[in-house]
């Protein structure tokens, strides 16, 4: 007896008043199946309340007395809450707790005399713990409900957290019946996917002329292929909805092979002739499985993590007309690549947009050369937010790198060494002698403190993001890097300048460099961390979440620009 | 609910009849009972024979039932289908033949001894401990208090006087039910008004609620009561009800006074409880105290007016101190105390009580059942004698007398029951102990996915050099150096590489984020805009001895060498 099984049963027979289920792994998934193995029974009137959908303590009280009597309010209908029927006056049952009691004995009426017996009310509540943040006082009367209505209702909450971290203080609530839900099993986990997620899809073998990815031949393959899935992915989560998701994002794609050679020999075969739609053999799925296993991977990063949506993952990675051949190790027969992963619908490079708004042009070859290998990818979609998987972070950033100017992704580049760096830092790292030289200063790594120091220890800058500094130190930096990184030739360099930094100097005090920070302000790749309104003190920055704060990202960028980051900042470990 | 229940006014037959009739046959059961437990002439045969062996079920997790299989089989070939390391089963005793499992005749009994006993788990009645002939020990502390609190609500109901009183008493100490059943005995139904603390967090709200209940209770017994129409009149109270509701939004606090001191005008005598009693002492200025102390202070008994008694009921004791002089010296003073059982007999007695429902007398008792009520009652008396049963119990007593703790314990076992393993036993007790009881922490720990271990055992390494606050930048640092070094070294089992499988960012971030939905990473501070999520600071809401222990038990090699070593 499994114990959701146990809390069904427990409340069929006689509702505790309040039942605390914990499950770490899939609470979503736990409330289903306890609500859909409440319904089954007979006279239980359950309600399921998503602590996140009621916010406030109206819509709590709305949504219980509404889902209890499966009164849906309607448009037409001023979208009135339920009220028993004999009266015509409505009641409001969401001014306080109490208007909730009296709903609740209404609506027991209400359902006693409908169900001709006495009705057992169940409320199941999902993520408690907002009702914790938004409602606290709520949560103690919720707990004893059946005391205070004094009703057969019991309260059901399914939670991720533990009961003691919801729990009011002062002993104020009742101890609930504890019921933990152990992470699944594989079978229970198999048990739990095929339910939920495909069982409904399987079609019967009616006429269609095009067999769909559901059709019940692929019934037994679905079962083994849900194993194969699991085999994967079981390492990297328990919980079932992923791997269901995941299951399900890859099924078409797997079944496609199948489906071609099948369309293959119906295109062969006569008009008259019928083509079984059959089960592969064995050697085929295991070509067939081999071939999909690395995609797996793939879909478990992408989807696990959410980077993208199944629909979208699928009609990506749709294996194309060749799988079939090289999976039955034939040649190829149109040059496709099977595993789309990338958009190379990149548009030409006479076409980009060159740096449009860049007080400075690329100077050197070198320069030239090194951006336009970086350009070998586009995507004008800024992302705002760091994609964390290895080959993602560089797509990502090579779009940041391609939409911003370059003295844009110059600012960027100084900003995160800014806030990574100490200030103490900076005149070794960038200073140069008086002979205009720059000092050969090798990066200092951390060392290990050999006594003892008393009082908290530091952390790594890189461990705790990035730090606010001033602007001065922003544009010194810049300054510093330009100068390194992006000064004319002696040729191309204007007559005016004679001193050594003097065109640098310039370049950094332009409306453009000032534009180009107020731009990543608006980007939010630098966040201002002083008031606005404040005028004393130059203002304060820091790098934005996401893409700017990430060593990979910003690193990536800096390379675009001939410069190796990880030698300016300080602390790099390894 | 209170027509329910009748206890009987003497103390040592104190019995609540859960089913409202009590018949001969039912008293002389009860008698029965009372005279086995366990007092120093106890050592009566039940306990004999329990002690000697315990029949412990082989199936913990009961199989569904083939109705072909279960016919009524002896017990012996039974529990040898099943290796298990229990006692051998007890020799059959010479005048009960139980079997192991269920003849299918009965399973309709047993479900309905499950309701039963459920039911009863519910509203546990504590079994008092307590001979009036014996002298030297004082009579248990409810049994008085409840005498008190009926002397007292008789007084008002009777005679019409204004009472008030303080319940003071631990959690689940029988406040609740000691007055609602004081109320159910009384010889006149009053009018009771139900207020809790907890629901009515000002006056406002609590004096709306009381019109309502006035409402329903008052109006619907008016008529019949008092058919003069005078009376309406001066009442507030009595008037149509969404008008009384309305007219009350606008009624300021100042008036309250003047609308409480209207209760003892109603017809009948009005009960107001009070539960939670100490929070109604934060109301500002205590009006609502003040105003209803009052009233049953200034209660003059006459022909005209009805009684009041103010019932309050509370867990916390210094709640007398937090009145108001005022108000203070309009209370009674009256504190009358409950409390938890003294005893484990006491507890084992409750069990008992709650285990053994009593069946309705005026049932067609059918031959069947009769047996299995036999069945049932010594099974019951052997689980509640067996020795880990009562050193389950004696544990749970010496921590909590909760008697709700006690009905939980009992729950599990309960919902074990199953036609193939129909009897309790404390093996199942025990299991529900360790879950109902003090808790473990995080149960499934050592269950949890290689990623969600990776990152506790990271957040123990952080702590050791010195890190309290995590951010997830940290985390997945020490996580990939140890992925990187562990897969350095050149060795390969069966072909496989020894080190540690790799983990992308992208999932390690999620898992990291279902923990701490999970609240096993508890955030520092606040989260903010400026702060991207790898960055935000947190703390390891586990032990590391958990985390060290769930290692051990996951038996993942590799985990274990990198929370040992160290980095």
């Amino acid at each position: 007896m499994t114990t959701i099984a146990q809390a069904v049963s427990l409340i069929r027979l006689s509702p505790f008043p309040f039942i605390f289920i914990n499950d770490i792994t899939s609470p979503r998934l736990t409330t289903s199946s306890l609500i859909s193995d409440l319904d089954s029974q007979q006279n239980i009137h359950t309600v399921r309340i998503d602590g996140v959908v009621c916010f406030t303590a109206r819509l709590f009280f709305d949504t219980v007395i509404n889902g209890l009597t499966r009164w849906e309010p309607s448009w037409e209908d001023d979208c009135a809450n339920w009220s028993p029927g004999d009266q015509q006056t409505s009641k409001r049952y969401n001014d306080s707790f109490d208007a909730f009691l009296h709903g609740l004995k209404d609506v027991h009426d209400h359902l006693s005399k409908e169900s001709q017996q006495p009705a057992k009310m169940v409320v199941v509540i999902e993520n408690p713990e907002r009702l914790k943040e938004g409602m606290p006082e709520v949560l103690v009367p919720l707990t004893r409900l059946g005391e205070l209505s004094k009703l057969d209702i019991s309260v059901v909450f399914v939670s991720a957290q533990r009961w003691e971290d919801i729990k009011p203080p002062l002993g104020a609530a009742v101890d609930p019946y504890f019921v933990d839900v152990a992470i699944p099993s594989k079978e229970a986990i198999m048990k739990q996917i095929s339910s939920s997620f495909t069982d409904h899809l399987w079609q019967l073998p009616s006429s269609s002329s095009s067999p769909n990815p559901y059709h019940p031949v692929f019934q037994p393959l679905h079962a083994q292929y849900l194993s194969f899935v699991y085999d994967i992915c079981h390492t990297f989560t328990d919980n079932p909805f992923e791997i269901g998701y995941i299951a399900a994002a890859r099924w078409p794609g797997f079944v496609k092979p199948i489906l071609d050679g099948y369309n293959q020999r119906q295109e062969e075969a006569g008009p008259d002739e019928e083509v079984e739609l059959e089960m592969p053999s064995t050697e085929f799925i295991m070509r067939l499985t081999r071939h999909f296993k690395p995609s797996l991977n793939v879909a478990l990063e992408q989807l696990f993590s959410r980077h993208t949506n199944a629909a979208d993952w699928a009609a990506v990675n749709e294996p194309g007309e060749s799988v079939l051949d090289q999976i039955l190790g034939l040649p190829p027969s149109s040059p496709t690549k099977s595993q789309p992963n990338t958009d190379d619908e990149g548009m030409d490079e006479d076409d980009l947009p060159q740096i449009q708004s860049s007080p400075t042009r690329p100077r050197s070859e070198r320069i030239r050369n090194i951006q336009s290998q970086s350009q070998f990818q586009t995507d004008y979609a800024l992302p705002l937010f760091s994609f964390n998987t290895n080959n993602a972070s560089t797509t990502s950033s090579v779009a940041l790198a391609n939409a911003l100017p370059r003295m844009t992704r110059f600012v960027l580049v100084a900003a995160f060494l800014a806030s990574m760096n100490p200030a103490k830092s900076d005149l070794r790292m960038f200073g140069r002698g008086l002979d205009g030289k720059k000092r050969k200063r090798r990066v200092m790594r951390t060392k290990k403190q050999t006594k003892p120091t008393t009082g908290p220890v530091k952390i790594p800058q890189r461990y705790l993001g990035p730090s606010p500094f001033p602007l001065d130190r922003l544009i010194a930096i810049l300054g510093a890097l330009i100068e390194e990184n992006d000064v004319p030739d002696s040729e191309d360099m204007p007559e005016e300048f004679k001193i050594p930094g003097e065109y640098t100097d310039m370049e950094i005090r332009r409306v453009g460099v000032y534009a180009s920070i107020t731009q990543l302000t608006n980007l939010r790749l630098l966040v201002r961390t002083s008031p606005p309104d404040r005028l004393d003190g130059p203002p304060m920055y820091k790098t934005g979440p996401g893409v700017a704060s990430s060593y990979d990202d910003v690193s990536a960028i800096a390379k675009g620009l001939g410069i190796t980051l990880g030698d300016l900042i300080w602390e790099r470990e390894n | 609910m209170g027509t329910k229940r009748k206890t009987a006014p003497t103390p040592p037959r104190h019995r609540p009849a859960k089913r409202v009739t009590r018949s001969t046959t039912d008293n002389g059961d009860s008698d029965d009972q009372l005279d086995c437990l366990p007092t120093p002439s106890r050592p009566t045969r039940r306990v004999q024979f329990s002690t000697s062996a315990l029949p412990l079920d082989p199936l913990p997790h009961p199989s569904p039932v083939k109705p072909s299989a279960v016919q009524k089989s002896p017990k012996k070939p039974n529990q040898l289908q099943t290796p298990s390391l229990s006692p051998p089963p007890r020799p059959a005793s010479p005048t009960k033949k139980i079997p192991g499992t269920l003849p299918p005749h009965l399973h309709d009994c047993l479900d309905s001894y499950k309701r039963a006993i459920l039911q009863n788990l519910q509203t546990p009645d504590i079994a008092h401990e307590y001979n009036e002939d014996e002298e030297d020990v004082d009579a248990p502390a409810n049994l008085l208090a409840s005498q008190h609190v009926a002397d007292l609500l008789r007084g008002t109901t009777e005679r019409g006087e204004g009472n008030s009183c303080l319940l003071l008493g631990p959690r689940s100490s029988g406040k609740t039910r000691m007055i609602e059943q004081c109320i159910a005995q009384l010889s006149q139904e009053p009018i009771v008004v139900r207020l809790s603390g907890w629901i009515h967090h000002n006056d406002r709200l609590a004096m709306r609620e009381i019109a309502y209940q006035l409402n329903q209770q008052a109006s619907s017994t008016l008529l019949p009561d008092v058919p003069d129409i005078a009376d309406e009149d001066e009442n507030p109270f009595i008037v149509s009800e969404p008008e009384a509701l309305a007219g009350l939004d606008s009624i300021p606090t100042a008036h309250l006074h003047a609308l409480i001191s209207c209760i003892p005008t109603l017809p009948r005598p009005t009960i107001v409880i009070l539960d939670a009693f100490d929070l109604f002492t934060l109301h500002p200025r205590q009006s609502l105290l003040y105003s209803l102390l009052d009233t049953v202070q200034s209660l003059r008994q006459g022909a005209e007016n009805k009684g009041l008694a103010v019932v309050g009921l509370t867990t916390r004791m210094d709640t007398i101190n937090m009145l108001e002089k005022r108000v203070k010296s309009r209370f009674s003073g009256r504190m009358i105390r409950t409390a938890t059982p003294r005893k484990v007999i006491e507890w084992v007695n409750t069990a008992r009580e709650m285990l053994i429902p009593r069946t309705q007398d005026d049932q067609m008792e059918v031959e069947d059942e009769l047996a299995f009520k036999e069945m049932w009652k010594s099974r019951v008396e052997e689980f509640l004698s067996d020795n880990k049963t009562i050193r389950v119990f004696e544990e749970t007593f010496s921590i909590t007398r909760d008697i709700r703790t006690l009905s939980r314990l009992l729950i599990q076992p309960i919902l074990a029951l199953t036609p193939t393993s129909p009897w309790l036993t404390s093996n199942q007790l025990e299991k529900s102990a360790v879950t109902q009881r003090i808790r473990p922490q995080y149960p499934y720990l050592h269950n949890f996915s290689y990623p969600s271990l990776c990152l506790l055992i990271a957040s123990v390494h952080a702590e050791n050099a010195g890190y309290p606050a995590l951010t997830f930048e940290m985390l997945y640092e020490y996580i990939r150096i140890r992925i990187r070094t562990s897969s350095s070294a050149p060795i390969q089992l069966n072909g496989r590489s020894i080190g540690m499988v790799k983990i992308s960012k992208g999932v390690l971030l999620s898992t990291f984020e279902n923990l701490v939905a999970a609240r096993v990473f508890v955030t520092v501070a606040a989260p903010s805009l400026t702060i991207g999520k790898e960055f935000v600071k947190y703390r390891c809401a586990v032990h590391r001895q958990d985390v060290k222990q769930a290692v051990e038990r996951c038996g993942q090699t590799n985990l274990r060498t990198w929370l040992n070593k160290g980095n």
